[in-house]
């Protein structure tokens, strides 16, 4: 035990590991708060699909040369999420359909245009990090912590304020919009929300494990808590943990950060699960 | 090499390096500050390619041992030395991985480095480094992908307007594996 506390002080003592932390943290506390609205709606897919479009825009970006991703891959997942999440009823491809044809389309182009014109002298690697988040969090930059760090705390600030309006839309949305509330603009907000975590969400874990962040804490805790003020706590406190538990065994073992937070949810999943059943709310 | 020359590459490579006889010009990484920032005005940031200029950030101590480390803060690490490379000068850095060799295509110079592989093995960094004692390269080196273990001073140095790292005055050692 001393020789792994030992071993962390050590790892503390580099900039890149507490970065990796910090970010962490924050982007597991954000993805989990919007997470239990996604998963009541029935979107929780929307996270995979954003991710590959995310994905997509990024390797534009790459082979565009731009010095900050972000600048194409934040106002592209936007208005793909926009116009997945917000567009009303009279649309012709609709809910999953949509988000399937989105989210493989962008893939296979952004694959496409790596293979083609990237500069990179590895672009399997290159892939791969984005795929799967294996190193992205223990390399980032001062600027991607301040941004990261901005972004997260903006939707932390965003769902405290309108927490209640989020509450509403996602239980009752005909209820809501018959009191008056403004559910169209609630779902366009959420729609901004949830590309804002994707994009962030994308460094910690990679494209391809991303909706783990939203979905398995919410789950895990719906499994224990009945209301949604308790449900939406516990899921943040959920995902804080198992991320920060998934980046100490990653970079003590040696394994990638994305999967091996990835198996903390679901560890911390079947937990709460069997915690369920026994107090019988499952 | 190539990468370099057409600004590609967004951190230092191994670069063009005479193994048997090393080169006999000053380093960039002593203890000679002036020279060192005279030697820094005349590169520009695109030898790193787009990245940000890097902030000063204190690392503690002497050394860094990479061999402590797992793969995946020990590939972390590596880029962050590759990134910001003015934090590590002179620091003895031991690392362990693959023997690498790079020809340089238009030269015909061999330059050896240690290659790392992060925990997934897809991708791989490494670091330039030179012998303290003269060596003939493939006579007095292991065969390529040979696990070793190098310990080095860290330096910077500048060929072709461009910056490179090294480990200079380096100890090669052969990881029997178990």
């Amino acid at each position: 035990m001393s020789e792994i506390l030992d071993k962390l002080q050590m790892y503390f003592s580099y900039p890149f590991v507490r970065y990796a932390l910090i970010v962490g943290v924050l982007i597991a506390l954000c993805s989990s708060l919007l997470g239990v609205t996604l998963v009541l709606k029935r979107f929780s897919f929307i996270g995979d699909g954003l991710s590959h479009v995310a994905f997509g825009a990024m390797s534009v970006a790459t082979v565009l040369g731009l010095t900050q991703e972000m600048l194409l891959v934040l106002p592209v997942t936007v208005i793909s999420a926009i116009l997945l999440l917000w567009t009303g009823s009279s649309k012709k491809i609709k809910g999953d359909a949509a988000v399937a044809m989105v989210s493989v389309g962008t893939m296979a182009i952004g694959y496409m245009v790596m293979n083609l014109s990237s500069n990179s002298v590895n672009v399997s690697g290159d892939v791969c990090t984005s795929l799967f988040g294996s190193t992205a969090i223990l390399t980032l930059s001062r600027t991607d912590l301040l941004l990261c760090s901005i972004l997260s705390g903006v939707v932390v600030v965003l769902f405290i304020l309108f927490y209640n309006r989020i509450f509403s839309v996602t239980f009752d949305e005909n209820f809501a919009k018959a009191a008056g509330a403004h559910t169209n603009a609630m779902n366009l907000f959420i729609a901004v929300i949830i590309a804002v975590i994707i994009v962030v969400s994308m460094k910690l874990v990679g494209s391809l494990l991303v909706s783990a962040l939203i979905i398995f804490p919410a789950l895990a805790a719906m499994r224990v808590f009945k209301s949604f003020l308790s449900v939406t706590i516990c899921s943040a406190v959920f995902s804080v943990v198992c991320t920060l538990i998934g980046i100490l065994v990653s970079i003590l073992y040696g394994t990638p950060v994305g999967s091996t937070i990835v198996c903390a949810d679901m560890i911390g999943f079947m937990v709460f699960f069997v915690l369920g059943l026994r107090s019988g709310k499952a | 090499m190539d990468q370099i020359l057409s600004g590609e590459t967004t951190v230092p490579v191994i670069a063009p390096q005479t193994v048997a006889q090393p080169k006999k010009t000053e380093p960039v990484s002593s203890l000679n500050f002036d020279a060192e920032e005279k030697l820094l005005e005349n590169y520009t940031i695109e030898s790193f390619g787009p990245q940000e200029i890097p902030t000063a950030m204190q690392i503690e101590g002497d050394t860094v041992d990479l061999t402590k480390m797992s793969a995946t803060v020990c590939y972390a690490q590596v880029l962050d030395i590759l990134s910001y490379p003015d934090n590590y000068l002179g620091k003895t850095i031991t690392m362990g991985g693959l023997f690498s060799v790079y020809e340089s295509p238009t030269t015909g110079d061999v330059y050896l480095a240690c290659l790392i592989q992060d925990a997934t093995a897809c991708c791989a960094n490494g670091i330039e480094f030179i012998c303290k004692d003269a060596k003939n390269y493939p006579q007095d080196y292991p065969e390529l992908g040979t696990n070793i273990k190098v310990v080095g001073t860290f330096e910077t140095y500048m060929e072709d307007e461009y910056m490179y790292c090294r480990l200079k005055d380096a100890t090669l050692e052969i990881v029997q594996e178990n």
